[in-house]
């Protein structure tokens, strides 16, 4: 399983990047500001309602999270050894698995260039709208080192587990990023890429669905506050 | 004739490794510069000073100057060379980095900042001539690994630089695509373009390049035309083969 872009034809793929992103923030920030049961109970269900919306079966993200799980269940650990009571990490967890869970639908149902072209928008300097792309787009890339690397180190008899040392992994993945990343930045400067405003070949544009759905941000969130 | 890239009495190290010593070479307008050598002897280094890659992106001891149209890439932009010399990297997935294969072609143009009709033109046309066109909107991961290839040639070349530099272009086709690729570069070539290749196939060099530098351990050890230079015994010493052709002579 990859997390890449997903092509669908949903209401909410087809929603403006920029809108995407600006409701995308909003949900965060309630999130964070907003830290109720209620509230929590709120976005989980409007985020599995966009889920069903868009298509894209909910157990993807669910699988695609790999190592992202151990940030979501670890405040659960905590709070069982801390305050000798799970209810708190179970807050906590859902807290971090709707971030995450946002965040994936943005990247499944958004292309890569659209994101990038709602991050200049924003004003957002193209470098690092770029880098934030790119590290979007080599996900896919890492998971597959990842699992190449590790069938190589299981046929030298390396055996994977949470308590094994991580160095033959680690390592080789670390290698292999940094000299990806490298030929990457060459072959990027030598087509030209530079820190000025790119010109896009197709521009955004917001439909009445888009321009609705801004017009109803404020009212979200003043209800909510 | 004039000399578009010059580069004078050039040495390159990093990491306390020798990598090219006192290179001096000229390749005037027009050229079809095949570079050769054994593994580690500096070919891609020297090909990455060209476009200024090297010292402005990849630093080290450099000494020396590397001339591309009269500008000393020591106080050029490696964008700013991209508009005159395109490079074409031997991995192509190391350079494809776009959801869609129009838009890896249209990443340079767009840095370029040409007319949108411009970009679209350019796109259908080098694609087309990759035979890349029923592609258009796939994602380029979905390609084979030779199909990636002409994707990565066909984006550098989609910005009609002067010069082509290519880093083993043909390590990941076959051979029928190898030699269509190379018919394509000597009708750029007989167009006035200057291509410099760095080719480990000396068959291939013998066929199309006009000029060949050997190199040994960062330094030209020879250079000349393909027929003198590929036949010469020493070339079997390197670790290089003498083409087929050359050896039934």
């Amino acid at each position: 399983m990859m997390i890449s872009y997903i092509h669908q034809n949903s209401p909410v793929h087809k929603i403006d990047a920029r809108v995407k992103i600006l409701y995308l923030l909003f949900l965060i920030f309630l999130l964070i500001l907003k830290q109720s049961l209620e509230m929590l109970a709120v976005i989980t269900a409007v985020v599995f309602f966009l889920y069903k919306a868009s298509g894209i079966p909910l157990y993807k993200p669910f699988k695609d999270l790999g190592m992202g799980w151990f940030v979501i269940l670890l405040p659960i650990v905590l709070h069982a050894i801390i305050n000798s009571g799970i209810f708190p990490g179970v807050l906590t967890s859902l807290f971090f698995l709707n971030i995450f869970l946002i965040s994936l639908l943005l990247v499944y149902t958004t292309e890569i260039k659209n994101i990038l072209q709602a991050l200049v928008f924003f004003k957002v300097p193209s470098e690092i709208a770029f880098a934030f792309i790119i590290s979007i787009h080599f996900i896919p890339f890492i998971q597959q080192e990842v699992e190449r690397i590790r069938i190589s180190q299981a046929l030298r008899g390396y055996i994977s587990t949470p308590f094994s040392p991580p160095f033959p992994l680690i390592i080789p993945l670390l290698h292999s990023s940094l000299k990806r990343s490298s030929q990457l930045a060459i072959s990027l400067e030598s087509r030209g890429f530079d820190s000025e405003k790119i010109n896009f070949e197709v521009e955004l544009q917001m439909g009445l669905v888009d321009y609705l759905l801004l017009l109803l941000l404020p009212v979200f969130l003043l209800i909510s506050f | 004739m004039v000399k578009l890239i010059r580069i004078q009495n050039l040495s390159f190290s990093y990491t306390g490794r020798k990598v090219l010593e006192k290179i001096n070479l000229s390749v005037p307008k027009g050229e079809f510069l095949g570079i050769i050598g054994p593994v580690g002897s500096g070919k891609s280094t020297l090909l990455l000073t060209m476009n200024g890659v090297i010292p402005n992106l990849l630093k080290g001891n450099f000494h020396g100057k590397v001339l591309v149209d009269g500008e000393d890439t020591r106080n050029t932009k490696v964008s700013e060379l991209s508009g005159k010399i395109g490079i074409v990297l031997q991995d192509p997935n190391s350079q494809i980095f776009s959801m869609r294969v129009r838009d890896e072609v249209a990443f340079a143009l767009e840095n370029r900042k040409l007319p949108k009709e411009e970009v679209r033109r350019r796109i259908e046309k080098y694609l087309a001539l990759f035979g890349l066109h029923s592609f258009i909107n796939e994602d380029p991961n979905n390609l084979s690994e030779g199909q990636k290839q002409k994707l990565a040639i066909a984006s550098t070349l989609a910005m009609e630089p002067e010069v082509i530099l290519l880093d083993e272009p043909s390590s990941s086709l076959d051979f029928g695509a190898a030699v269509e690729l190379y018919e394509f570069l000597t009708s750029l070539n007989k167009q006035g373009k200057t291509i410099v290749v760095v080719e480990h196939d000396t068959e291939i060099l013998l066929e199309y390049a006009r000029r060949v530098i050997v190199l040994k351990d960062g330094r030209i050890a020879l250079d000349g035309a393909p027929k003198e230079i590929l036949s010469n015994p020493k070339i079997e010493k390197y670790g290089l083969k003498i083409p087929c052709r050359l050896k039934r002579m």
